[in-house]
């Protein structure tokens, strides 16, 4: 039987806007013949909320909890990416203490959103233990984060100046006991993960060279899979990140498990980061005076910060008012994803779900 | 090769360079939108990345900023170009392809179109979506 003619050409899979794998509303349309993917077109936009026309009618105050709502599982680095840049503007050095808390709040924010990526990068694999181990331990992250901030997810906790409340007590207790866990639950779960089947779904598929870094924009864990170092942390260091010891954990080949690989690496640099961060913290206020309404001199303003995502720079323009006259956010995510339909063609199906879900993309922050 | 020295060339008017104030060690306006795709190659060939393109309604033109950034030291510079409204802009994908979406988001956003462009669409706005969101003339409908 003459096999060729039984396969349909021109066949079309639709593969979300309501996938599992997708987390979020992203759509993309997969030709295939078979099971192999022939070319894909990314569509955008499930998620547009038009939060850049938004932010022109309100203040820059108001705008602050919108922050939490693009990337909902590192909401902090992007408030910080905004008080940053309006900081930046107002001429405001928030007090010591103020950038220890910050440093600390957003290395475990870090934390939490690789936990979270990892897990559910493994359940789209199929493997359900380590989703499981890995939720415990940022459940942990989050019971930080509701004693201080009141919130788990929205946390709307920095400030111009500094941030929102000081850290209690309790919540050292409980940073202590996370800090003695994590580093064994890591290797723990590492050996959990890391069987036959894990890495033959990862390794030497979703190739991202050196230079389409550089064509396609990439940065964060994606580029450093590629074995390109760079990381606003170090590169462009703002706050008080110049004190800390860290490394920046490098892939070689750039495949899927090069990204996992630095992403898991990751979680123990910012381990790092924050024992020492709690080793020197220094006392005093936790907040400098800012005005009440914030009026941004007139001018343009950039300012750039590493999420756990990649390079999320924003970009505001004042016209000295109280509502920002142009708002826009250059966000990690919304370039990284830029490669897949690059990535996918010649991939099974199945492949699929690994080169998406180890780019990593939370859609609420692509469609704005 | 700096920045200022890539673009000695080009017709510019050089603006303040205050990486402390504004977060961009080097910013100009370009003159002549033609020169942008050439002005791109260069700083492709420096090392350069482009970190976004995105626009700014002047109320009687639109601003375009491209900004480009270096790795792994911070060098990052801002090209400015003043354009009409829907006018006709040389695309820089065939420069860096993030500029794909880049591009779009400011076709769907403002209108500029770009000349070269392989697909030039709307990226984030709904289907059926009338008009140009950031433009300053723009009014969302009343319920």
């Amino acid at each position: 039987m003459d096999t060729e003619k039984h396969i349909l050409k021109d066949f079309y899979v639709n593969m979300g806007p309501q996938h599992p794998s997708t987390h979020g509303v992203l759509r993309i349309v997969l030709k295939v013949e078979g099971e192999k993917v022939i070319s894909s077109e990314t569509v955008l936009g499930y998620a547009h909320r038009g939060v850049e026309k938004m932010a022109e009618s309100k203040t820059y105050v108001q705008m602050m909890p919108v922050m939490d709502r693009f990337d909902y599982v590192s909401s902090m680095l992007f408030e910080w990416g905004y008080v940053g840049c309006m900081e930046k503007a107002l001429g405001i050095t928030p007090p010591e203490r103020a950038e220890y808390i910050r440093v600390i709040m957003a290395e475990l924010n870090r934390i939490g959103s690789h936990l979270l990526w990892a897990g559910a990068f493994l359940l789209d694999l199929g493997a359900f233990t380590p989703f499981l181990w890995l939720f415990d331990a940022r459940e942990r992250i989050l019971d930080m984060f509701e004693e201080v901030t009141g919130q788990r997810m929205t946390n709307n906790y920095f400030k111009v100046g500094g941030v929102a409340d000081d850290l209690t007590p309790e919540f050292f207790k409980m940073l202590d006991e996370f800090l003695k866990m994590i580093r064994g639950r890591m290797a723990e779960t590492e050996t959990l993960i890391e069987s036959i089947i894990f890495l033959e779904r990862v390794k030497d598929i979703g190739f991202i060279s050196k230079e389409d870094v550089i064509n396609y924009s990439l940065t964060g864990p994606v580029a450093r899979g590629s074995g390109v170092n760079y990381d606003i942390r170090k590169n462009e260091p703002y706050s008080i990140y110049h004190k800390f010891d860290f490394e920046i954990p490098l892939g070689e080949k750039g495949d899927c498990y090069d990204r996992y690989k630095v992403r898991m690496k990751e979680v123990i640099q910012s381990v790092r980061i924050i024992e020492q961060a709690v080793a020197s913290i220094p006392e005093g206020p936790y907040a400098e005076k800012a005005p009440k309404i914030i009026k941004l001199p007139e001018g343009e303003y950039y300012f750039a910060v590493e999420t756990s995502r990649g390079l999320l720079g924003v970009y505001l323009v004042s016209d000295g008012t109280s509502n920002p006259y142009r708002f826009k956010l250059r966000d990690p995510a919304f370039s990284n994803l830029s490669i897949l339909d690059t990535l996918l063609p010649g991939n099974k199906i199945s492949d699929v779900v690994a080169i998406l879900g180890s780019i990593d993309v939370v859609i609420p922050e692509i469609d704005r | 090769m700096s920045a200022i020295e890539l673009l000695d060339s080009y017709e510019k008017e050089v603006l303040e360079q205050n990486y402390e104030k504004n977060g961009f060690n080097h910013s100009f306006l370009l003159r002549k939108k033609e020169d942008v795709v050439d002005l791109a190659k260069k700083f492709k060939d420096e090392g350069y990345f482009l970190e976004t393109i995105t626009a700014v309604d002047k109320k009687d033109k639109i601003r375009l900023i491209y900004i480009f950034n270096k790795m792994p030291k911070v060098h990052r510079t801002a090209i400015y170009l003043d354009v009409n409204y829907e006018d006709d802009v040389p695309s820089v994908t065939n420069v860096f392809k993030s500029a794909d979406w880049f591009e779009s988001e400011v076709y769907d956003f403002f209108g500029v179109k770009f000349s070269g462009h392989p697909n030039l669409k709307r990226l984030l706005t709904p289907e059926g979506m009338e008009g140009y969101p950031l433009l300053k003339s723009w009014k969302a409908e009343e319920d």
